[in-house]
This record gives C-alpha cells, sequence and structure tokens, in this order.
C-alpha cells in the first residue's frame, strides 16, 4: 500500500521525509481529503521505523493543517489540504528555479540587474498578445 | 495518595561509577530515560555496555553514585527486580535444561512473562522446545535468550547484544518482532549492538558510551542532523572547515574528507555547494564511531614499520 520510502543516506531527517511521503501521497490523490491517512502504527509497522518517529512525522503536517484529528476518529486528511500543498509546491518548485537562475547567473558572473532585466524582457516578450493568439 | 509514586525517570543514574580490581568500567556516568522507548546502548568494547546493563538489573552494585529504576536502587529489591530482563546472548540457564523447562523458570521468575507468545516465538524461529540448552549454536543461543527477554514484557527490558552469531535472515526478523511488539506493549528497551545500521529506524535514542563515560545522549534524529560530511578538493575543503569543529579528516590520493560536528543547515549546504563540496550525511553508526575512535593513521601504517 505505502510507496513511502525512507532514505537513510539522505540529509533529510527521517521524519521530513515520512511527512513529505504522506504529502506526496495526498498530491497524487491516493490520500483522499476527508480520508483516512496511515497510522503511526502502520507507518512503523510497514516501514520498519520506531512509532515515535512516525508520530514526530504526522505531527508536522497536524501542525501546519495538513492532517487534523477527528473527534473519536483516527487522523484524516484536512478538507482543501490538497489545493494549499499544490500552491505550496509551485511556491517550492519556483524557488527551486530561481535559486537554479541565481546560482548560474553568478558563475559567469552575470549582475543582479542583467539577471532581472533578462527575467523582464522575457515577461513582456511571452506576453499574452491582444486577441489571445497563442505565439509559438 | 496512591502507594506507589509516578516517579517520570525510568532509568536515573547520577555520577555513577563502577571499578573492577583492574579497570574503571564506569565513570561519573549521569543521564536519565524517561517514558517508553527503543533506546541504543552504543559503545565500542569495553565500554561498559554490558557492566552498565547489569548495573540496572541489578546483578552488580555501583561503586559510587546512584542508580535508580523506577525511583529505587535495583540491588536486592524484588519490587523493582520483577520489573526489570536483563538478557544477554547466552545467559547462564543450566546447558542440560530444554528449552520448554528454561521458559517455565522465566514463567516463576517474572509474574508477566507471556508464556503463550515465547511458545509462539519459539516456533516462529525454529527451534525445537525440547533441545537442550547447552545443544544451541550461538546464533541459536541468542534467538533463544532474545526470546526469553521479550516475552517477560518487562517495563525496563535490556538486551546486551541480542544478534550475536545471528545470521542476517534471522536478524531481520528479530528486529520486525522486537518492533511490533514494543508497538503492542511500550515499554523501555535498552538494546546494545554493534550493528548500529541495522537497527537504527527502529531506534529512537541512542546512549553513546566510551571508556565508562557518556559521550552522547539523545534522540537519534538529532545525532543525525549534528555533523556532515564533506568531500572534494582538499584546499577548498579546508578553507571551509576553518573554524568549525572537525571530527575527522582524511587527506588521500583519491580522496579527501573531512567530517564536520555541526548541524547542516541550508545555508551550509548551499555554501558548500558554490564551493564545489560534495555535503553528505554521516549515518549514525560512522558519527558514533568518529566520537569513540582513538586509533590514528599513523599508528596503522606503523604495524608493517621495521624497527631494527
Amino acid at each position: 500500500m505505502i510507496v513511502l520510502h525512507i532514505d537513510y543516506n539522505s540529509l533529510k531527517p527521517i521524519y521530513i521525509q515520512i511527512a513529505e511521503g504522506i504529502k506526496n501521497d495526498i498530491l497524487s490523490g491516493r490520500l483522499a481529503e476527508k480520508g483516512p491517512v496511515y497510522s503511526q502504527l502502520v507507518l512503523s509497522k510497514e516501514l520498519g521505523i520506531n512509532p515515535a518517529t512516525a508520530a514526530k512525522g504526522i505531527n508536522v503536517l497536524v501542525q501546519n493543517g495538513i492532517l487534523e484529528k477527528q473527534r473519536g476518529m483516527s487522523m484524516v486528511v484536512a478538507a482543501g489540504a490538497r489545493s494549499r500543498l499544490i500552491a505550496a509546491k509551485q511556491d517550492d518548485d519556483l524557488h527551486t528555479l530561481v535559486a537554479a537562475l541565481v546560482s548560474a547567473a553568478r558563475k559567469i558572473n552575470l549582475s543582479e540587474d542583467r539577471l532581472l532585466d533578462m527575467v523582464q524582457n522575457r515577461f513582456t516578450e511571452t506576453a499574452p498578445k491582444e486577441g489571445n493568439e497563442e505565439n509559438e | 495518595m496512591s502507594d506507589h509514586k509516578k516517579d517520570p525517570n525510568v532509568i536515573r543514574a547520577e555520577i555513577l561509577t563502577k571499578k573492577y580490581p583492574d579497570k574503571k568500567a564506569l565513570d561519573n556516568l549521569t543521564f536519565t530515560i524517561q517514558g517508553s522507548s527503543i533506546t541504543g546502548l552504543i559503545g565500542r568494547n569495553g565500554a561498559g555496555k554490558t557492566t552498565l546493563m547489569k548495573l540496572c538489573a541489578g546483578l552488580l552494585t555501583p561503586t559510587a553514585g546512584c542508580l535508580e529504576i523506577f525511583g529505587e536502587p535495583p540491588g536486592n529489591n524484588l519490587k523493582v527486580l520483577t520489573r526489570i530482563v536483563y538478557a544477554c546472548h547466552d545467559q547462564p540457564h543450566d546447558k542440560n535444561l530444554r528449552l520448554r523447562n528454561v521458559l517455565s523458570n522465566y514463567q516463576i521468575m517474572f509474574p508477566v512473562f507471556d508464556r503463550e507468545f515465547a511458545d509462539k516465538l519459539v516456533s516462529f524461529f525454529r527451534l525445537n522446545p525440547k533441545a537442550k540448552y547447552g545443544t544451541l549454536s550461538q546464533g541459536m543461543s541468542s534467538v533463544f535468550n532474545f526470546i526469553c527477554g521479550l516475552a517477560c514484557r518487562a517495563p525496563v527490558t535490556l538486551f546486551d547484544e541480542p544478534v550475536l552469531g545471528m545470521d542476517a535472515a534471522t536478524r531481520k526478523s528479530l528486529y520486525e518482532v522486537l518492533l511490533r511488539d514494543y508497538n503492542e506493549y511500550p515499554r523501555l528497551i535498552l538494546i546494545s549492538s554493534h550493528l548500529l545500521t541495522e537497527i537504527e529506524g527502529y531506534l529512537s535514542d541512542i546512549l553513546l558510551i566510551d571508556k565508562g563515560r557518556l559521550v552522547w545522549h539523545g534522540n537519534i534524529d538529532d545525532l543525525r542532523q549534528s555533523a556532515y560530511r564533506l568531500q572534494g578538493n582538499v584546499d577548498v575543503l579546508e578553507s571551509f572547515c576553518a573554524g568549525k569543529h572537525v571530527l575527522y579528516q582524511k587527506h588521500g590520493v583519491t580522496d579527501n574528507i573531512a567530517v564536520v560536528r555541526e548541524h547542516p543547515d541550508d545555508e551550509t549546504v548551499q555554501e558548500a555547494a558554490a564551493a564545489g563540496l560534495t555535503l553528505s550525511v554521516v549515518r549514525p553508526e560512522d558519527l558514533c564511531l568518529y566520537l569513540t575512535q582513538d586509533t590514528t593513521e599513523e599508528e596503522l601504517e606503523c604495524l608493517w614499520e621495521k624497527t631494527n
């Protein structure tokens, strides 16, 4: 069932890997909003990890509202969690791209102003034209 | 007030010292373990792991300092001793006893010993309950002693080198059994092993000792986050490491490595990447090794030098 995978050679703490694994399963739709999420015991058993580590991973997601405890029931995926994760992921992806862009610019000693110019030009070049025709 | 005052400290050691005639096995050890956990007791040969466990189990008495289990010293204290089990890979049971009789003895000693579970484990691990204890191989003896220790369901369970002599498949089964039983019956499990990489996922905490002294105690994730390894050009490496706490370094022909005792935060990761250095995680087993290693490359080289 679980496609989560723990990489002990990663710099990422194990509990963060668990939190990210659950996030990915929400993004992919494997875990549905308002539906149940893997319990601490299931994670511990199937991944062969200490239950405290599993709990720590789950708690990260409870704290940022991705998961919620339902009264009398187990943990569920919060309503709206998926769209929030998608937005956050887009933010993350852009961050990564910008970081790569800046470090590429540094490597060739491109100034900040020049880089910003290039970004601006790109925006202008690709701005939607009147009439909405798509430009190749 | 009820008669049993709740002490959150399961084990509390304060400047605990144990001397043998020829050596100091434990030297001013201070730590507390609270609540339930699977704690790895890590250390090199002669670090004092077995001594510490035997002190906890009331099998030895401290030379100085204080050791309390559930708020009371374990020695000669039946109330505490029925809640602690010490299981080492070759317990000194009567060699002529059959396994099922050894289990019966445990049943007498430990009120909560789960005989049904023990019998199931004996068959799960393909042991013959009619076999005599003395006929078991090292690996089988380890398995059997693990079973005895686990089925006691003691609030303090001490496993001293439980996997010694076991093949890889048996070790894997043992770890799974341990983890699942812990999930069913959370308690304090202290486990010593030289194969930390095999068990790191199962552990929540690490207690690292060296030469009878405490080196590190805490959450295993924190240990993982407390150092990083760098690889790359020797000059870049040295300038990057300047002013940092370098635990280990090796400048070789093929590779230059430095292990830095510092949390690898995002900034450090980016700086290392920008400098062209490869930054990677230091597995707890390696980190424990770096923290306790006392031989040097020079000493190693000396082994083959001829002294006329």
